[in-house]
């Protein structure tokens, strides 16, 4: 029996080694956008803190505040102040939407301005962004809204944040308020953006805020930011009942969740190991989560959460995927992740020195087509300070989206990040994302197209999209 | 470098290794693999058995085949490196042994876990019925950050009436994270925590020379690994253990 069992293992080990490679002449001989299912929601996506301006919460406290050490928390040393001032400009961005084709932009909805202290809403908020999105659906522009991304209000976060469980209350009744004010205008929702990077860069890497450093912690965090979802999922259903695209339902709900291919450095079982791990804790949790209406984590030693959370299970109807690189790992057993990751040296590479790998995209596009949900790309994009690389980026992955939609995989939308340049967290605004570049140097945040926006219209074409002449 | 001093040190007794010396005896007894053995005179009948150690010097040289990568969903992404791979096996008259290893992966397609080397080198002793080997293994990746790994190694071996039981720490080139095998002769067929199981044989060729054929495979939370090596040895004499 074991010599079956060894035998059996080796050979499945064996049949698994084939990998895409993409090749420049395939992805240049593609009808990019010909083909895809209909329906399919060819957009940009955009985040409140980043684009807006103006805001006040936990993110805008630490940008203006340091490590113990002395050293900035924002790398180039900005905040996000008049971002690219979006608060008073989104007529201009739905222009820039139609001049690109698109027919959906994800945007999401900034908690600390809506309820800036506990219980006091501010309404003339939530009128801009209900004449918001009445105003992407006229321009028929399908909006996609975000309820939590990233920022939190000062006085939830001054109650320790996604640290305990009293955010889960207030979370759910922000969201019964958005839901009842644009739930006429709005179908698609994505509760929270990427739970497992809210966990990772806020609580075992701590370098955004609250700053901590606690494997443990960011553990307890995601399976908190995941009951978090499950209730807000369940008020949204309550709370939004009207149909406003006339597909017959009123809610479709899910979340952006931020996958990377991880890769071990080399053949070491210590490196496997820790791969294994650290992708099942990045990757696979939180869609496992969803699928079993279970939160299960572990390390081995330190802690292990199993338990049922009510509502988890049947809280998606799609699945989002944010998509940006791949990590290549090294095991390390005294970092709170277990290991560096580092990008090998004879790798393309992104402004921020991300590995550029769109063959991953199609990877887990294959891979999370076997969870019973639609996949939606919500996020996919790269820093490029010249604009000069990001068509041939934005070409690749989405020749990745079309192969695997050609193959069956029932892959509805793509986003690209970012609609225009913004304020990238803890990298500043350094790094420039945006298929429209902004110049932070003028008052007027004037918006410039990038060499990708051609690309994006070739794209919108084929998809039977008309581009604003 | 340690696999390559293990190598000259082998060569160097090699005056010893093909003497017909002990061949052409009269006797039957299995052949002294040590100098202890070499005072036993041609008389079988009325003499002790003599001194056999566990293991004798070794020398092996061939080819091992490496799958490894972690499973989720319904799925598994993982990489296939083809490595050579050399090992030997000092045993001074003493019972001190050298024991060591170098592997040499080559990975089978591009954009996945990076070749380099890995070297294993344990010192130890070995007794008639006992072995203990423990050392480190430093792997060297030129494209890894950090591009070195350093890890313990162990392994130690008791013979019994017939039958052996041996255990290791990241044996078998600091692979195997942990074992429990069973030897019968030239077969062993171990346990890998926490699942998992290798099995080991040696097919004799001639007098100094023979196959050793590797395979294991198992599963640690959520990663597969699974080898197979394929080796041909030389060696001064046979020792008792298995391979």
């Amino acid at each position: 029996m074991r010599f079956l069992f060894i035998a059996a293992l080796l050979a499945s080990l064996l049949a698994c080694n084939g990998r895409p490679s993409f090749s420049a002449a395939d992805i240049d001989g593609a009808t990019l956008g010909k083909g895809l299912r209909p329906g399919f929601l060819l957009g940009a996506a955009t985040a409140a803190h980043q684009v807006e301006g103006g805001n006040s919460n936990d993110w805008t406290d630490w940008e203006n505040s340091a490590y113990p050490d002395g050293r900035p928390h924002i790398q180039d040393q900005t905040v996000s102040g008049l971002a690219a001032d979006s608060w008073n400009r989104f007529d201009e961005d739905v222009v820039l939407l139609r001049r690109l084709g698109a027919n959906s932009y994800r945007l999401s909805v900034e908690w600390s301005r809506i309820e800036p202290e506990e219980g006091k809403w501010d309404e003339a908020a939530l009128d801009r962004y209900l004449a918001w999105v009445t105003k992407l659906r006229a321009a028929g522009i399908e909006p996609v809204v975000t309820l939590h991304h990233f920022t939190l209000p000062k006085w939830v976060a001054a109650k320790g944040g996604w640290s305990n469980d009293d955010i889960l209350k207030p979370f759910e009744t922000f969201t019964v308020k958005v839901a009842a004010k644009l739930g006429a205008q709005v179908d698609t929702w994505c509760t929270i953006n990427e739970p497992t990077v809210i966990a990772v860069e806020g609580y075992i890497d701590g370098i955004w805020p609250p700053g901590h450093t606690s494997t443990k912690e960011g553990a307890f965090v995601l399976a908190r930011v995941m009951e978090a979802h499950a209730h807000s999922a369940a008020a949204l259903r309550a709370h939004d009942t009207i149909d406003a695209d006339g597909d017959g339902r009123a809610t479709f709900i899910g979340v952006a969740h931020h996958v990377r291919i991880m890769q071990a450095a080399t053949d070491s079982t210590l490196d496997t190991v820790v791969t294994g791990l650290t992708d099942d804790f990045a990757n696979e949790a939180v869609v496992r989560a969803a699928k079993t209406g279970r939160i299960q984590l572990s390390s081995p030693g330190d802690f292990e959460i199993d338990r049922e959370v009510p509502g988890l299970k049947d809280s998606f109807d799609y699945l989002g995927l944010n998509y940006y690189t791949r990590d290549t790992l090294r095991a390390n057993l005294g970092d709170p992740k277990l290991s560096n990751s580092f990008v090998p040296a004879d790798r393309p590479v992104n402004d921020l020195g991300w590995d550029i790998y769109p063959e991953g995209l199609y990877l887990y596009l294959k891979r999370f087509s076997k969870y019973p949900w639609p996949i939606y790309i919500l996020e996919n994009g790269m820093p490029d300070e010249t604009g000069e690389a990001r068509p041939a980026f934005l070409r690749a992955h989405f020749y990745a989206l079309q192969k695997a939609s050609d193959e069956g995989v029932d892959v509805r939308g793509y986003f690209h990040w970012s609609l225009m340049d913004n304020f990238e967290w803890a990298e500043g605004v350094t790094p420039r994302f945006g298929l429209f570049r902004v110049d932070y140097d003028n008052p007027a945040r004037t918006r410039t197209p990038t060499p990708a926006v051609a690309t994006f219209q070739e794209i919108a074409r084929n998809a039977g999209l008309k581009p604003l002449e | 470098m340690f696999p390559a001093l293990l190598v000259a040190a082998l060569l160097s007794q090699g005056a010893t290794v093909d003497q017909p010396a002990a061949a052409a005896a009269p006797v039957t007894l299995p052949t002294p693999v040590n100098d202890d053995a070499a005072a036993v005179p041609p008389d079988r009948c009325d003499l002790p058995e003599p001194f056999v150690r566990l293991h004798a010097d070794e020398l092996s040289a061939g080819l091992g085949v490496i799958g490894q990568g972690y499973t989720f969903n319904g799925g598994r992404f993982g990489d296939l490196l083809v490595g050579g791979i050399v090992e030997g096996r000092l045993v001074w008259g003493s019972g001190f042994t050298v024991d060591g290893s170098l592997l040499v992966p080559v990975p089978t397609a591009g954009d996945g876990a990076s070749g380099g080397f890995g070297v294993l080198a344990r010192i130890g002793w070995t007794g008639e019925r006992w072995s203990v080997v423990s050392g480190p293994s430093f792997q060297f990746v030129g494209r890894a950050r950090p591009d070195g790994q350093w890890l313990p190694s162990l392994r130690a071996t008791y013979l019994f009436s017939g039958w052996g039981l041996s255990a290791g720490l990241f044996d078998f080139y600091a692979t195997v994270p942990a074992h429990l095998t069973l030897e019968l002769g030239d077969f062993g067929v171990g346990y890998v925590a926490p699942i998992g199981a290798l099995a080991t044989a040696r097919f004799r060729v001639g007098r100094s020379l023979g196959l050793k054929v590797g395979a294991m495979a198992f599963r640690l939370f959520n990663t597969e690994v699974a080898m197979v090596t394929v080796t041909a040895s030389w060696g001064r004499s046979w020792g008792r253990g298995a391979p």
